[in-house]
């Protein structure tokens, strides 16, 4: 979340909103179009160069927050194609997850260097001395690249007196440490769902807001309003989400008043993860393998995946704090449904895994959260309420924050062997975990506890954050200080024999 | 001077911490910025909502900011951030 790319997420925000409005409201989704003039009114675009392409792309945005794929020119047809299908109160999910709005992508150019209109041609041209390929010349009163020939060395970058040479790129495949982000025909982006890992950093790049995931929020809705009961778990990073004036009891209140019967930390199942895989780690390494890989992120576990098979192996077999939470509410009402609330999107993904799927029914983000505030006229800050949280440990709510999950580990793993030093690494978003793995891969990380977060900061940096990182940062770990419980094992939430 | 910004949801959906990041941005390196004085104070504060946007026949737009009391509506970060800074330059803190 780039909090300078205001205009690509209002207009994302506005969609969750538009969708949550329309759900609670019960207004037919037969008038989505109407929905795009009542966003974007008049006949002066707010957004792009005019009022039809903007319309026409918050459409297919308000298509993929109801859980329907955004279409390209080719088969736009009618807004509501498709609708009955995902008018329903059960989860929905075609995949992709997250894809390019292919009438918003503007196909930048690939990775490239570049000489700009700042070239004065002057007489020493140093780019095209300094070129180990011979590939600049000069034409029509200025220098030029061959890109055919050109590396990319950028030798004739730093050489140039009127930093007339760039290196461009889109921002989106420069987001993507798993080079999931490939070419359409028409030299658009696409993303190719067997490398994606739907970490999201390519849906926070994108200066045009032309890549999204797929939202819950109306399905969610429908099944807050039936009979069933549904209950909501939030992340440890919900905290300071709805600014410094918000205090963590209102946000859960806040959640409540949507409709929710409860509303739960996750933070109760981090301390869960924290205990398994603390047992896990003193029982496997070095004796069974050499190294361990955190569980929690899933979009870091994917990556393993798809990009080190073989290292699968070494990730912890521990639950996510996500499933622990919504497994403890199961066992208590098996009938629910349960919404984990989070800065994520790979957990909309995680959440239809086998056995994932029966605990988890729909996952939400804080974006899509505030899009119901707001459909609702909800008001956290204002609201006034007594309620006491003491769902988990501090080390479980620091969860939220890079490190703070082999931070738990370890000190769990100390509780458990004080004899037993644990040398940790932290890979600080999904570049560092590729770049982590191949050291460890290469017995370079041989006793250690790997801590693989997708997000750089860890899931305050989430994509589907709506405060700054630093705020939110400070904001859990003065909320980590306030429970009553210091370590998990302390932690009488958690049953007598999952402590021990 | 004093700079409110409200914290509310709907500002928030439409901003607000955008305005916010500029605003810590600009205390943060007020000296460094031309001919902003050096007792120059810049004092930022998040409001709680106060239904502005809510209430009466016309809406006010969010974001909603006060810039020394005067009420801006649909404030953007730059357009902000050059009030502020205007002003700054114009005046020192008495």
């Amino acid at each position: 979340m780039k909090s300078s790319f205001e205009d690509v997420i209002t207009i994302r925000r506005m969609a969750f909103a538009s969708i949550a409005r329309m759900a609670y409201h019960g207004e037919s989704l037969q008038d989505l179009h109407d929905e795009t003039y009542r966003a974007l009114p008049g006949e002066v675009a707010t957004f792009r160069e005019n009022v039809f392409r903007e319309r026409a792309v918050y459409g297919e945005r308000l298509r993929m927050v109801l859980g329907l794929d955004a279409r390209t020119a080719a088969d736009t047809g009618s807004i509501t194609e498709g609708i009955e299908d995902i008018d329903v109160n059960t989860r929905v999910f075609n995949p992709p997850l997250v894809s390019v709005i292919k009438i918003a992508c503007e196909a930048c150019p690939e990775h490239h260097i570049f000489v700009t209109n700042n070239c004065r041609n002057c007489l020493a041209h140093p780019c095209a001395n300094v070129c180990p390929k011979n590939a600049i010349y000069n034409e029509d009163g200025q220098m030029h690249i061959d890109q055919d020939k050109c590396i990319k060395c950028k030798k004739c970058v730093n050489e140039c007196p009127y930093n007339a040479i760039v290196e461009t790129g889109r921002p989106c495949a420069d987001a993507c440490a798993v080079k999931a982000i490939k070419s359409d025909y028409l030299n658009r982006a696409e993303i190719e769902e067997e490398t994606c890992v739907a970490c999201g950093a390519c849906v926070t790049a994108c200066p045009f807001g032309a890549i999204a995931d797929k939202s819950q929020i109306y399905q969610v809705v429908k099944a807050i309003q039936s009979p069933q009961e549904v209950y909501a778990i939030v992340a440890p990073s919900f905290v300071g989400q709805f600014g410094a004036l918000t205090k963590p009891s209102q946000i859960m209140e806040a959640i409540r008043l949507l409709g929710f019967k409860d509303v739960v930390e996750v933070g109760l199942g981090a301390d869960l993860t924290t205990m398994h895989e603390a047992e896990e780690f003193l029982e496997r390494v070095p004796d069974k393998q050499d190294y361990m890989g955190t569980s929690c992120c899933y979009s870091w576990k994917l990556m393993v995946k798809k990009n080190f098979p073989d290292l699968n192996p070494y990730i912890s077999e521990s639950s996510t704090p996500m499933v622990y939470t919504a497994k403890r509410i199961k066992a208590d009402h098996p009938e629910a449904k349960v919404v984990f609330i989070g800065p994520c999107l790979s957990k909309k993904l995680e959440a239809l895994q086998d056995p994932i799927k029966e605990y988890v029914d729909f996952v939400l983000t804080y974006e899509e959260l505030l899009g119901m505030f707001v459909a609702l006229e909800i008001e956290p800050g204002s609201i006034e309420t007594d309620r006491e949280i003491g769902d988990a440990s501090l080390t479980g709510r620091n969860y939220a924050v890079g490190g703070g999950v082999a931070q738990a580990v370890v000190a769990r793993a100390h509780e458990l062997d004080p004899d037993r030093k644990i040398e940790v690494e932290n890979a600080d978003g999904l570049a560092e975990c590729v770049q982590m793995l191949r050291m460890a891969k290469a017995g370079r990380k041989n006793g250690m506890l790997l801590e693989g977060m997708a997000c750089i900061g860890g899931c305050v940096g989430g994509p589907g954050t709506v405060v700054p990182i630093q705020r939110s940062t400070r904001a859990v770990k003065q909320f980590a200080e306030e429970s009553p419980f210091k370590s998990p094992g302390d932690n009488h939430h958690i049953p007598e024999e999952d402590r021990h | 001077m004093k700079v409110e910004i409200c914290a509310g949801a709907k500002c928030t959906l439409y901003g607000a911490n955008s305005i916010l990041d500029g605003l810590y941005d600009l205390q943060e390196n007020l000296h460094s910025y031309p001919s902003v004085p050096e007792d120059a104070v810049l004092e930022i504060e998040a409001i709680p909502c106060r239904d502005y946007c809510k209430k009466g026949e016309h809406h006010i737009q969010p974001p909603i900011v006060f810039v020394d009391g005067d009420l801006v509506e649909e404030a953007k970060r730059s357009q902000v951030l050059e009030m502020v800074l205007n002003h700054l330059q114009n005046h020192s803190a008495e």
